[in-house]
């Protein structure tokens, strides 16, 4: 009877501390954070297909202790479940990126040069396969999963709402989140679209708290986005290369000898 | 001053230590992702990459160097006798950094996740732009070598180092030569990445040239067989050898593969 006692108290004090967490978690999330950004992200995820057209910019602590910032344009083409065409430029790069459900293809326009990574499946997981595999992480991918509410809300441990601001022109909301590992903020627009229109994201455990932003000018909704966007057509003289896992090893080869890449004395 | 030769020390390792953090970011990837993020938390090596001269006791045993001889007028030679003051002083506050750096345990894996992270970022290029060995390759002349060259003797042959350049006395001025294979030299040039050959052995590649770590400096050495860099030395051409392509620089083939969603290359044979 005792020990029944003694299992009863530890259960209901297990009970009372979940209760007294979740209660503290609610507490950090203000519901017009949570509420806005879920109408930014259901409005996403009902799209069927979208392109985006934005600035990045990444910080990188550089050589000499200062922090950079590199930027790129990109061009993203999603059609749910599995269809996506990224173009990334610079004004030293220029890549394209297409997944069409069977393979992920990089394109490398500055020297015209194409591998083909065998990734199978829907847009989730093939962008977890491509990041994991084969060190592919683009940037606004968020903007291409299938739950983007759910994928951003994961681990969010404080949501603010900071009210009107304007980004990009646009009248929006601005939202900030905070996990362990990265803080996070969002301006949503303000009216019967509520589109993202700047996403920033803080490496806070990283040494400098380098920052990615995202300045999304353009959406596209319409039909205009053709099948043929999502199929790679190699451009002319382009060379087929090997893609090599994060493992080293090439994953498709593309026959011959030629491709032991790493023993040279095997080849012959 | 001693306190600024370890901060510059430790500095020098941070910035190896920042670019762990280099991936596009994605929440998805922050929430979901085996990629480590955080690997630069923690120590990682750095090599030397700072145009520096070593200490009076650590050119003991380095290659006999030399004075040039004409080249230079008489505004060059006081720039240079300058220079090379500031230099010394560099040195010393280098030669401190160095042995700090040598104290570090070398962690492989995180290593091997800051070069990977980096390519992710495919801002290879963009930093390359900034170093000043980018805009030179053999082949090309200059009239008048760069402030805070080092005169080096090798292999009975008189070069003239800058930071991962090397010129030979020309007929009207001085041309940049291939990196002279077994010549050693007090430093990496800037941006200098540390690699691994395929025995495990690890290597410098800096301004499309490899090095290995040396008792007085860092030795050029031949391309290792199998490894991997991120951009090819800046004489390289391209060749279809048997429906595969390949690029060649000084007898040795670089094949390019895809990582990280970048071109990379692998030393090779045809």
């Amino acid at each position: 009877m005792a020990k029944m006692k003694t299992q009863l108290l530890i259960v209901a004090g297990l009970g009372a501390a979940i209760l007294s967490a979740q209660a503290q978690s609610s507490a950090n999330i203000d519901p017009r954070a949570e509420r806005i950004l879920k109408q930014a992200c259901d409005y996403l995820a009902q799209s069927k297909s979208f392109m985006a057209t934005a600035e990045v910019w990444r910080e990188h602590l550089d050589d000499s202790g200062q922090k950079v910032q590199f930027t790129r344009t990109l061009q993203l083409d999603v059609r749910r479940p599995d269809q996506l065409h990224a173009e990334i430029q610079s004004g030293h790069t220029d890549r394209a990126f297409w997944f069409d459900g069977k393979a992920l293809t990089s394109l490398d326009r500055k020297r015209n040069l194409f591998s083909v990574a065998p990734i199978a499946g829907t847009l989730d997981s093939a962008i977890d396969r491509a990041r994991d595999e084969f060190g592919v992480d683009l940037p606004l991918i968020d903007l291409a999963v299938s739950d983007p509410y759910k994928n951003a809300m994961a681990k969010v441990t404080r949501a603010v709402y900071f009210g009107p601001s304007a980004a990009m022109g646009f009248q929006c909301h601005h939202l900030a989140f905070t996990q362990d590992n990265v803080d996070w903020q969002v301006w949503i627009e303000d009216g019967p679209r509520p589109l993202i229109r700047k996403f920033v994201i803080v490496h806070k455990n990283d040494p400098g708290s380098p920052e990615f932003t995202g300045l999304i000018k353009e959406w596209d909704f319409s039909s205009r986005i053709s099948d043929a966007d999502f199929v790679f057509e190699p451009p002319e003289g382009a060379v087929k290369i090997d893609v090599l896992k994060n493992t080293g090893v090439p994953s498709a080869p593309t026959g011959g000898s030629s491709q032991r890449l790493y023993s040279p004395k095997e080849e012959h | 001053m001693k306190s600024t030769i370890y901060l510059s020390a430790l500095l020098g390792i941070g910035l190896v230590q920042q670019a762990s953090a280099a991936q596009w970011s994605s929440l998805r990837g922050a929430n979901h992702g085996n990629m480590t993020p955080s690997a630069g938390a923690t120590r990682s090596v750095a090599p030397t990459t700072r145009t520096e001269t070593r200490t009076t006791t650590v050119q003991r045993s380095q290659p006999t160097v030399v004075t040039p001889t004409g080249r230079r007028d008489e505004h060059e030679q006081d720039r240079g006798r300058v220079e090379g003051n500031r230099q010394f002083e560099r040195g010393r506050e280098t030669e401190r950094a160095h042995e700090v750096n040598r104290n570090i345990v070398v962690d492989r894996g995180r290593n091997e996740r800051i070069v990977h992270e980096r390519r992710r970022l495919d801002i290879g290029e963009d930093r390359r732009a900034a170093y000043r060995w980018s805009h030179y390759h053999p082949g090309m002349f200059v009239n008048v070598l760069p402030g805070g060259y080092r005169p080096l003797y090798f292999g009975g042959i008189t070069y003239y180092y800058d930071d991962g350049t090397y010129y030979e006395p020309g007929p009207s001025g001085y041309q940049v030569v291939a990196p002279p294979v077994g010549a050693v030299v007090p430093a990496l040039p800037e941006g200098t990445e540390m690699i691994y050959a395929p025995n495990g052995a690890t290597l410098y590649y800096g301004a499309g040239a490899f090095y290995a770590p040396v008792a007085n400096g860092f030795q050029l050495i031949p391309p290792p067989m199998g490894a991997t860099v991120d951009y090819l030395p800046p004489d390289a051409v391209s060749t279809m050898l048997n429906g595969v392509l390949f690029y060649t620089a000084r007898g040795v083939y670089y094949r390019p593969v895809m990582q990280d969603g970048v071109t990379v290359y692998m030393v090779t044979q045809p």
